[in-house]
């Protein structure tokens, strides 16, 4: 018995597939941008604002 | 706090900024890297879903010829993926290039195998521009503290919170100044006048190498800079010009 097109499987599975791909690809880019981007920019905002007082402290005298 | 200034064993990232031109470009290498790392996430998913589904299954792509659903899918998302890198990119470029009424000008000349260094808008007691030529330590005059390959005998000192413009030449051969604290890298071409502006916005010694190939002492040729407090740059321009 000849066995029969197995069509189909491409549109059944996509929408799933594609969502989980996507969450799993959001989940790696949102741990990067939270515990590798956001602290070095609070570090270096840090930094110049403490730079910017210290300034305004020396102007000031 | 301690500034990663110099190329560090094992280091990852790009070394810190110093100027805003390399703050654009750390935070267009975060976004890149939030790309990237989405990327990843998708594509080892899919794999690891191919993987399982097909392994055991010898019929399930025994029909299939062409899929133009999923062409049009794996065009468009590289696609869209490009654009949204390309913008911040173009958009840095363009900023990085614009010289905006600088306050001081210095002169950089590349030769075989060393810099020369030139205050243009000053002149000494004899009416001569300040210039001097800055050549690398070698290993055996290296002192405690020194970078190897990377400290020179005499470094550009230049004020903090000052817009510079750097015009760039060569005297020989092709050479390119490159300082990756500041996010510079111009190429110094012999006969042609090539310039790029900066704004230090901490004190600080910054390193960099030529980064055009230029013969068999390339890798021989640091540049070293030196932001300082305006008061100690006029201080240094004063006993220069004695």
């Amino acid at each position: 018995m000849a066995i029969a097109p197995i069509t189909g499987t491409l549109r059944r599975k996509i929408i799933t597939d594609i969502s989980l791909a996507f969450g799993c690809g959001f989940i790696f880019a949102g741990l990067y941008w939270e515990f590798e981007h956001k602290p070095l920019v609070q570090k270096r905002e840090a930094f110049y604002a403490q730079l910017k007082a210290q300034k305004e402290a020396e102007d000031s005298v | 706090m301690t500034w990663l200034d110099v190329p560090a064993p094992w280091a990852m990232r790009l070394q810190d900024a110093a100027s805003p031109n390399q703050e654009g470009i750390h935070e267009l290498y975060d976004h890149i890297m939030f790309y990237l790392a989405l990327v990843l996430g998708l594509v080892s998913y899919m794999t690891i879903v191919i993987v399982k589904d097909f392994t055991k299954n010898k019929f399930a792509h025994k029909q299939l010829r062409h899929g133009q659903t999923l062409e049009i899918i794996w065009t468009m998302f590289p696609a869209l993926i490009l654009l949204l890198m390309s913008f911040p990119s173009f958009i840095l470029l363009y900023l990085s290039d614009e010289v905006l009424t600088p306050a001081l000008t210095v002169k950089i000349v590349g030769l075989q195998w060393y810099w020369k260094y030139e205050y243009s808008d000053f002149v000494n007691k004899t009416g001569e521009t300040l210039e001097y030529e800055s050549y690398i330590m070698p290993d055996d005059m290296l002192e405690e503290g020194n970078t190897r390959l990377l400290d020179t005998d005499t470094s550009i000192v230049l004020p903090v919170d000052t817009h510079v413009r750097f015009i760039v030449t060569a005297n020989d051969v092709m050479h390119s100044f490159a300082v990756p604290s500041l996010g510079i890298k111009i190429d110094a071409t012999p006969g042609r006048l090539n310039q790029v502006s900066t704004l230090m916005e901490r004190t600080g010694v910054f390193y960099g190498q030529c980064s055009e190939l230029c013969g068999v002492n390339h890798a021989l040729m640091p540049m070293k800079m030196q932001c300082v407090t305006m008061e100690d740059f006029l201080t240094y321009l004063s006993e220069l010009s004695e």
